[in-house]
Formats: C-alpha cells, sequence, structure tokens
C-alpha cells in the first residue's frame, strides 16, 4: 500500500510541501541566518538615509517584502514562517485526537446504535460548526481570564473544545465503516477460530480502514484550519491574547494580540483594518488556502491509488 | 452406547427486524457421534446455516438462540460465556464456510491467516508459526508451501483457497469440523478433492463433521446420517442408506428427485416445485403442507414421528390437525 501512495505524484507534492514549511518553520532562523527577536521586532516608522520619517505603519509588501508587515509593524514573512508550526501543528494534533477517540469509541461498540448521533448531525447541520465553536470558545476564554488559568491551560481545554465538536459526526462516519468490515466474511472466519475481539480489530479490522482513516484525517485537518481561520476573524486566538493600550492616555484603544503565534491570530487581530491594509488579512488567508491545497493534494493521492487497487 | 459430540435440542433461533420477529430456526434437534459425518441438507434459507452458527454462538446480531440447548463432550455450549466460547472456537469446534474468496482477508498473507487460530489460542511461538504452517499447507496438498506462505488470497484459485480455509479449520485439531457448504463456490472437479480432504482429517483426527449442504449427491457420498430441513424445521433423518432407499417425506423426495441423472432421458432438470406434495402416510398428515415458506402450515403444531426405529419423519400433532382441518 505505502509502495502504491509513493507512486502518486498528487501525494508526493502535497506532503512535500508540508514538511518543508514544517520544517523550515522550526529552523528559519538558522536558514536565513537572523535573530528572531530581531526579525520579529515592532517597527514604528521608517526613516531615510538623513534620518527623516518618511513612512509609518503598516507598512505594504512594496515598502518591506516579501509580505509587509501587520499593524504594528512586525514582518508578516516572519511571522508567517514562525507560526506556520503551530498552525499546522495544532490542527494536525486536533485532527489526529478526534480520529484517535472516535475510531476508540466506534471500537467499544461498533454494533451500538448511533441513530441519535445522525439525527443529532442533521439537526445541526444548519448552524455553521464556527458559531457552535464560537459559542463554547467564547465561553471558555470569560472563564478561563476569570479563573486566571495559564496559557498552556487554556491551549488545552480549547484543542478539547475543537476535538469534541468534530467528534459526533466521525463516530457516525466510523460506525458505518467499521460495521461494513465486520460484516465481512473473513471476520466471522476469523471469530470461528477463536480470534479475540482485540486481535480482530488490530489485525483485521485497523488495517482494512487505514487509508480511509488517513483520507479522513487530512479531511480533518482541512476542516480544523478552516476553523481557525473563521475563529481568527471572530477574534478567537488559540492560547488567548494579551490586550495591548494603545493610543494617547486621553484618547485608549484596546487591542488583543494573540499570545500564540498562528495564522489564525494575524488574521483576527487586523481583520478590522481589511479595507486600509488588505496584504494582512489576504497573505495569511493565503497561506491557510495553500496548506489546504497541499491537503488536497494528499487527498487525492490517496483517492487515485485507492481507485487504482479497486480495478486490480 | 453411542458417544454424542454434538446433541442439539429443541434449538429456535429468531430474528428481530426492527419490531418483526422471524423464526430461522424452529425446533430443530439433531446429534454427531464421534467419527460421524452427519448432513444437514436443505434448500437456501431452511436454517441450515443458522443452526450451524447457533453451535458457535456466531449468529448475526439481531439473531438469538431463544430455546433450547446445545451440548458439544457434555457441555452446554448456549450457557458459556464469550470468553470460555472463544476457548471453544477452533480449538474445539472449527468451521469452514462456504465461501473461500470472501473468507479470507485479501490484505493479509496466506501463511498468517493460517495460523491465526493456533496464535489465539496460545498453542504455538511466533517463532514457530511459520514451520507450523509450512506443515499445514503441506497437509492440505500445497505442492509449493514456502511459496504459498507468502502469497496473498488473490494469487489463489478457488479451489487453493478452500484448502487454505480447511487447513486453518484443523490447525488445532478440532474434535468437530463444521463444513458450511463447503464446495458451493468451486469447480465441480474442485469439490471432490476438497471433500476427500475434509473426509480425510474427520478419519486422521478421529473428529466428527457437520456438514451443511444442499447436494444430495454429496451427502450419499460423504454422509453417514441425514438431517433434512425445510423453513426452519427438521422435517425427516435417518441414516443415509435409508433416506435415500426410501424417503418419505415429500420434500426428501423431491429433493432426491431434482438430482441431475444423465443416465435417464428428460427435456429439462426437475426442480422441486414439479413435485406434487403428498398429503399423508399411513393417515399421518405430513408438516408442512407445501414448499411455500410463507405459508401458514409451517405455524401449525408438528412434531417429529418414530416410523421406523431411528427413522423420523415430521407429521403435524393429529389432534391439533382436527382442529384445524374442522
Amino acid at each position: 500500500m505505502i509502495l502504491k501512495l509513493a507512486k502518486q505524484p498528487q501525494l508526493i507534492i502535497g506532503l512535500t510541501f508540508i514538511s518543508s514549511i514544517l520544517v523550515f518553520s522550526f529552523f528559519w532562523t538558522d536558514i536565513l541566518q537572523v535573530e528572531k527577536t530581531e526579525a520579529l521586532k515592532l517597527m514604528d516608522f521608517m526613516y531615510d538615509d538623513e534620518g527623516k520619517i518618511i513612512d509609518h505603519i503598516p507598512y505594504s509588501p512594496s515598502e518591506v517584502p516579501p509580505f509587509g508587515t501587520d499593524l504594528y509593524g512586525k514582518q508578516l514573512f516572519y511571522q508567517i514562517i514562525d507560526g506556520a508550526k503551530y498552525t499546522i501543528l495544532i490542527a494536525f494534533v486536533i485532527a489526529f485526537l478526534r480520529i484517535v477517540v472516535s475510531v476508540g469509541i466506534t471500537l467499544i461498540n461498533p454494533r451500538a446504535n448511533y441513530a441519535f448521533l445522525d439525527d443529532l448531525i442533521s439537526a445541526t447541520l444548519t448552524i455553521p460548526t464556527t458559531i457552535i465553536a464560537y459559542i463554547f470558545m467564547n465561553t471558555l476564554l470569560i472563564k478561563s481570564s476569570m479563573d486566571g488559568k495559564s496559557t498552556n491551560e487554556l491551549i488545552f481545554l480549547q484543542c478539547l473544545v475543537l476535538i469534541g465538536i468534530g467528534i459526533p459526526p466521525l463516530i457516525s462516519t466510523f460506525t458505518r465503516e467499521i460495521r461494513g468490515i465486520l460484516d465481512k466474511d473473513y471476520i466471522n472466519n476469523t471469530f470461528a477460530i477463536g480470534a479475540r475481539k482485540s486481535y480482530v480489530y488490530y489485525k483485521h479490522v485497523l488495517p482494512e480502514l487505514s487509508t480511509r482513516l488517513i483520507l479522513i484525517f487530512a479531511q480533518q485537518m482541512i476542516q480544523v484550519l478552516i476553523l481557525l481561520a473563521h475563529l481568527g476573524v471572530l477574534a478567537i486566538f488559540i492560547g488567548g491574547a494579551q490586550t495591548l493600550v494603545l493610543g494617547d492616555p486621553m484618547n485608549t484603544v484596546l487591542q488583543d494580540i494573540p499570545i500564540a503565534g498562528e495564522w489564525a491570530g494575524i488574521i483576527g487581530m487586523s481583520f478590522t483594518k481589511l479595507q486600509a491594509a488588505p496584504w494582512i488579512i489576504l497573505i495569511p488567508l493565503s497561506c491557510f488556502a495553500v496548506t489546504i491545497l497541499a491537503l488536497n493534494l494528499i487527498i487525492q493521492g490517496i483517492q487515485n491509488s485507492v481507485e487504482e487497487t479497486q480495478k486490480l | 452406547m453411542n458417544q454424542h459430540v454434538l446433541q442439539i435440542k429443541n434449538l429456535h433461533v429468531s430474528f428481530n427486524k426492527k419490531k418483526n420477529k422471524s423464526i430461522a430456526v424452529n425446533d430443530v434437534s439433531l446429534q454427531v457421534e464421534k467419527g460421524q459425518t452427519v448432513a444437514l441438507i436443505g434448500e437456501s434459507g431452511s436454517g441450515k446455516s443458522m443452526t450451524s452458527l447457533s453451535v458457535l454462538n456466531l449468529l448475526p446480531v439481531n439473531g438469538k438462540a431463544e430455546r433450547g440447548s446445545i451440548t458439544f463432550n457434555g457441555i452446554d455450549l448456549l450457557k458459556l460465556t464469550e470468553k470460555q466460547m472463544r476457548k471453544i472456537r477452533g480449538n474445539e469446534i472449527s468451521m469452514i464456510f462456504q465461501d473461500a474468496i470472501a473468507s479470507l482477508n485479501p490484505g493479509m498473507k496466506v501463511g498468517v491467516q493460517i495460523t491465526e487460530g493456533l496464535k489465539n489460542h496460545n498453542i504455538i511461538t511466533k517463532n514457530e508459526r511459520k514451520s507450523v504452517a509450512l506443515d499445514l499447507l503441506d497437509k492440505v496438498g500445497f505442492k509449493n508451501p514456502e511459496q504459498v506462505y507468502h502469497q496473498y488470497p488473490e494469487q489463489l484459485s478457488g479451489g487453493m483457497k478452500q484448502r487454505i480455509l480447511i487447513a486453518m479449520a484443523v490447525s488445532c485439531k478440532p474434535k468437530l469440523i463444521i463444513a458450511d457448504e463447503p464446495t458451493t463456490s468451486l469447480d465441480v472437479t474442485i469439490q471432490r478433492q476438497v471433500l476427500d480432504l475434509i473426509d480425510y482429517y474427520k478419519s486422521d483426527m478421529d473428529a466428527s463433521v457437520l456438514l451443511i449442504t444442499h447436494d444430495f449427491g454429496i451427502v450419499a457420498e460423504y454422509a453417514d446420517w441425514v438431517y433434512v430441513m425445510l423453513g426452519g424445521h427438521i422435517v425427516e433423518s435417518a441414516d443415509v442408506y435409508t433416506i435415500f432407499q426410501n424417503p418419505v417425506h415429500p420434500y426428501t423426495k423431491a429433493l432426491i428427485g431434482s438430482i441431475p441423472r444423465p443416465e435417464m432421458e428428460q427435456e429439462r432438470l426437475k426442480s422441486i416445485q414439479d413435485y406434487t406434495f403428498e398429503k399423508d402416510y399411513e393417515g399421518r398428515q405430513f408438516a408442512p403442507e407445501t414448499y411455500t415458506y410463507e405459508s401458514s402450515s409451517f405455524q401449525a403444531p408438528s412434531s417429529l414421528v418414530e416410523i421406523e426405529p431411528l427413522y423420523y419423519v415430521r407429521f403435524y400433532d393429529e389432534k391439533r390437525m382436527v382442529t384445524t382441518i374442522g
């Protein structure tokens, strides 16, 4: 199977992109020979050779290539590179845990009747997941600021919410898939020779489900990335935000700055300035889009491989 | 006294489909003695496979053995826990399924599958697996066991796959082999090889065989005792010679009559429906009175009557029949 997958160009392109961006994100300071604090420092004004102010923040991509700066003068390029690992890994962990928990719950009793789950899913289908996630995450943010929870605790609880809202539809999907496998004759034959359930699951069900699991995992990563982007627009950041007081003492402006450097945070804190500095929103959104494209290529590669196997 | 390896008494198996309940096996009693091959014969849907799956407690999820007992070497299998039943499956009683193509995992090498039973019953260690598998492959007639060990099921023919299933079934040296239509999906030229193999192991291991089939030709050649099933009931049972020489129940007669006979000139092969259903035998009315399963005649009270020593035929209960007719 792995050999067949390795022959899919889409899959190779997608995987190469994701892994390259991750490697670059972890080692960008070494690769680009820059200091992280220096690269991500706030810039206020732009001076000419004589020290005169010639421009002020935010700077467009033509002024500070390649991506310009955000509202506070931080270079977007470095933010994007540094934030890639958080964004992709958060999506990876959430998608992975959604799959693990859903498969685990399904395997406890694959014959259980989860009809109520289907009803629940169809009933909530018209409500966008972002709204459901927003309600939970916003409540969590308020509660945690009152309780004084640490950033790590908050990230943990936010991840639990993001994992939890994806589980019911996955249980429904896996119940159908696993039942389909358990109904196969060779499973009955394996039980007839005295095999334990755990053996059947480990040796027969999970290997048969593996391709589907990878496929659903990639789909879940896309869902999580989209959800993170949406939540960013609604100013819900993973890890919460620090509130900065900007402006003069007579006319203060409160601004939320995300603590974790993931892409959705960049979108969220600058969304109100979409007209004035569109690149601050469009560049991280494009990064989401390109990452999702890479994941879609991976999905396409897996599907092609499965279809080729079925044709044989 | 004969030694019963398997004794099924008054077994009732039903299926729940939403609010409906359908009876698949109705008051079935049969026994298999040591060293015997017992055939359970009937059309598709007569309840043969459900009877055999009840023995291993492997009924589909919505199926349930509601009443009766299944005793294997003195142990009531219906009273065992899942853990106790697992020790019996494969080790004491094994099953050969009819569809060899679907009964092997296409993604797992033959060598691994063949020793799954031994591994699950902790009979062999991981290091012994290969030598035991090669030995089993050799016993079921593979000339190149080493090559087959590393092959996937899709690389084997139907007959080879069925031999793999037999090797799996006999790997733990069970006392009873349930062969559920083991030749149905096979070419006629291969059928004999497979049945001979099962027969050889039965003799070699002094085991017993419960042979599920719809083919009276196979019954004639391999079975010692025959149970004929129709609509979840046993309608006739006797030793194989008696049934072939003098079948009594009209359904048994129709089944035997449906065997193709090349020596007889006939325009087309006869099916069961071509035979008229005789009504009675020595004043007793046969049960059921029709071949059509969707008939109330299957529900009317009936029982097996010993018409000759150890020769049983199903008739309607006389007293109740008076009521029914009236």
